[in-house]
């Protein structure tokens, strides 16, 4: 079977600058995964690579087959859909306007219907939890408002890859447990889903595999339990960091262990 | 705070409604207004047959004269152009995502111009247009390649239209004074608009371009709502977004063009309508070019209204009056959306 993503030996350089070094990635169908790494560590790019925005200087990048940047827009749009971080700042429409607009690649698809938008439009305002705020203008949100609006819009979307970078960064702590538990939600029914995440915690409890990135190269990929390690995060976060058990998950909890001024406290 | 954007559905018709009442009113008022004094019955008399209706006795040769061939084809030209450099700007401030985009700002209509004064020293009336047409496409190319890059910089992008307006608007000068100028219209035609010398001649070749440009910017409203996302986002939508872009642009050439042509540029009309339209008829393109295809002739027929009643029997640029008029407005306009999100 073709994977849905493939990613061979994939880099991307500008002005002499490399930000993708020789990343290599294959992803299945059924699976939520997340990429982590400090920042500049070209996370963004690898997903600007995937999502077909970007050309890679080096190497090849597929969707189901096909280099993203050679297909159509449109067709490429019916196959992969693309959460930005700060999205929907200044929009002037409606909540329930921009999420429609999100059905804007089935315009002309005659398999396709008012009423089917509707249906789809209706289940993602109600999947993100935003089905109160349909009626108003999207730049009247709060932060944490808008990032939903604009998952909301990228679930109408209804494709089978689903690209987010930083989609809880701006959320509060229940709509981020919220939010991750939906992408999950929706990689569980079929689709596969990358997420550029800062908060490691989310991607240990949430995503099945780890992408860890630093200098533009992958360092590890794998489960967070197998990937996850003390040594690791802390070697590519320069910041001393432990992983331990969570308490009540079966799922790695990654703290920082920086001792606190006036603090000993010690190493258990 | 209230909440400013897109406003609900109900509402939408009835508005526009209202819009083309006042424009029913303003156009009637303009066959019946004039240096020449009419019966309403002998207006009233001259259109009826016009349209197969042989209402009251026949009217005098004068009066068919006047309100068929003076008065009908200005007012029809002005809706023509009403209807073009409404589409226009907000055709540009939506692909530019830039609420001071306008035609003529932007260099298109002096572009305009200027093909339409040297077209017009070549081939009369009807080589003013095609004229008008080809320079404001190729006025638009320009700012197309000009813009390429830097098109989220707001202050470089209208520095950039201002200035080639500027130059473009001098090359209108030396098209004129160079020129036969027996054989070509004044400057102050080219640059301040002017309905005194339109024929329904004028009005059959210009409505040509005009009905096509309009039906193109008709179809991007949908990509035009999602290009309103962003760029990225467009694209991520499956918009291509830079074959979009020119070929909105273009289209806006082909428009203004020939209404340039025809009746030289009319300024504030494009920068104004389509704001006072968003703030009715909410932002979203479908509704706001409906708003567009009333008010925009509403408010040029209008002030050709004025242009030739105010001084009557001097007449004065329809562009002065249209400057006159939308200048403090769209200033009071600016100052309030200043506060708000655009």
């Amino acid at each position: 079977m073709i994977p849905r993503i493939s990613v061979s030996h994939a880099g991307y350089s500008i002005g002499g600058t490399t930000i993708v070094d020789d990343v290599t990635l294959d992803v299945g169908e059924v699976e939520f995964i997340s990429v982590v790494g400090p920042n500049g560590a070209g996370k963004t790019t690898l997903l600007r690579l995937i999502a077909g925005d970007l050309k890679p200087s080096r190497g090849t990048v597929s969707l189901a087959g096909h280099a993203p940047t050679a297909m159509r827009p449109r067709a490429l749009a019916l196959v992969r859909a693309v959460l930005r971080p700060d999205a929907g700042e200044g929009i002037p429409f409606t909540v329930r306007t921009v999420v429609t607009l999100g059905r804007h690649p089935y315009r002309r698809d005659p398999a396709n219907s008012a009423a089917r938008d509707t249906e789809v439009v209706d289940d993602a305002l109600a999947a993100t939890e935003i089905t109160h705020l349909a009626d108003r203008v999207v730049a009247t949100l709060s932060t944490g408002e808008r990032t939903r609006v604009a998952i909301a819009r990228v679930l109408a979307q209804d494709t089978p890859i689903v690209l987010l970078d930083e989609p809880t960064t701006a959320l509060d702590m229940g709509h981020q447990e919220a939010t991750m538990a939906l992408l999950h939600g929706v990689a569980r029914q079929g689709r596969t889903v990358v997420a550029v995440l800062h908060d490691v915690n989310a991607a240990a409890a949430y995503t099945d595999r780890v992408v860890v990135m630093d200098h533009g190269a992958v360092r590890a990929v794998g489960s967070p339990d197998r990937v996850l390690s003390d040594d690791l995060l802390s070697e590519i976060y320069r910041e001393p960091i432990r992983v331990v058990p969570h308490p009540f998950r079966a799922t790695p909890m990654v703290l920082a262990s920086r001792p606190l001024p006036g603090q000993d406290t010690g190493d258990r | 705070m209230t909440e400013r954007g897109e406003s609900p559905r109900r509402g939408v018709t009835l508005i526009l409604s209202l819009f083309a009442i006042a424009l029913l009113a303003v156009v009637a008022a303009s066959l019946y207004f004039g240096a020449v004094r009419l019966a309403p019955s002998e207006v009233l008399g001259v259109i009826a047959r016009k349209v197969g209706w042989p209402l009251g006795p026949d009217p005098t040769v004068r009066a068919e004269a006047v309100v068929w061939h003076i008065r009908a084809p200005r007012i029809t030209m002005g809706i023509i152009t009403g209807v073009a450099l409404a589409f226009s700007g907000a055709a540009l401030q939506g692909v530019f995502r830039n609420p001071m985009a306008d035609p003529h700002l932007l260099g298109i209509g002096p572009g305009a111009a200027v093909g339409g004064a040297v077209g017009t020293l070549v081939g009369g009336t009807a080589g003013g247009i095609f004229g008008g047409v080809v320079a404001g496409v190729l006025a638009a190319l320009v700012l197309r390649v000009l813009v390429e890059t830097r098109a989220t910089e707001r202050a470089r992008f209208i520095l950039v239209g201002v200035a080639l307006g500027l130059a473009l608007s001098a090359w209108v000068g030396f098209a004129v004074f160079a020129g036969d100028r027996t054989k070509v219209p004044s400057v102050e035609f080219w640059l301040l608009g002017s309905f005194s010398s339109t024929t329904w001649a004028t009005v059959g070749r210009a409505v040509v371009f005009v009905a096509v440009g309009a039906a193109v910017i008709v179809a991007a409203r949908r990509t035009l709502d999602v290009l309103a996302l962003g760029e990225a986002e467009a694209r991520h939508l499956g918009v291509n977004v830079g074959v979009f872009i020119t070929a909105v642009i273009l289209t806006v050439g082909v428009v203004v063009g020939a209404v340039v042509g025809a009746a030289g540029v009319i300024v504030f009309v494009g920068l104004l309508i389509p704001h006072v339209v968003r703030r009715i008829l909410g932002p979203r393109h479908g509704t706001l070019l409906a708003g567009c295809a009333m008010v925009g002739p509403l408010f040029v027929v209008g002030a050709d209204l004025a242009a030739r009643t105010l001084f009557s029997p001097v007449e004065i640029p329809v562009g002065l009056v249209t400057a006159a008029i939308a200048g403090p407005f769209f200033l009071w306009l600016a100052r309030r959306d200043s506060r708000v999100v655009t």
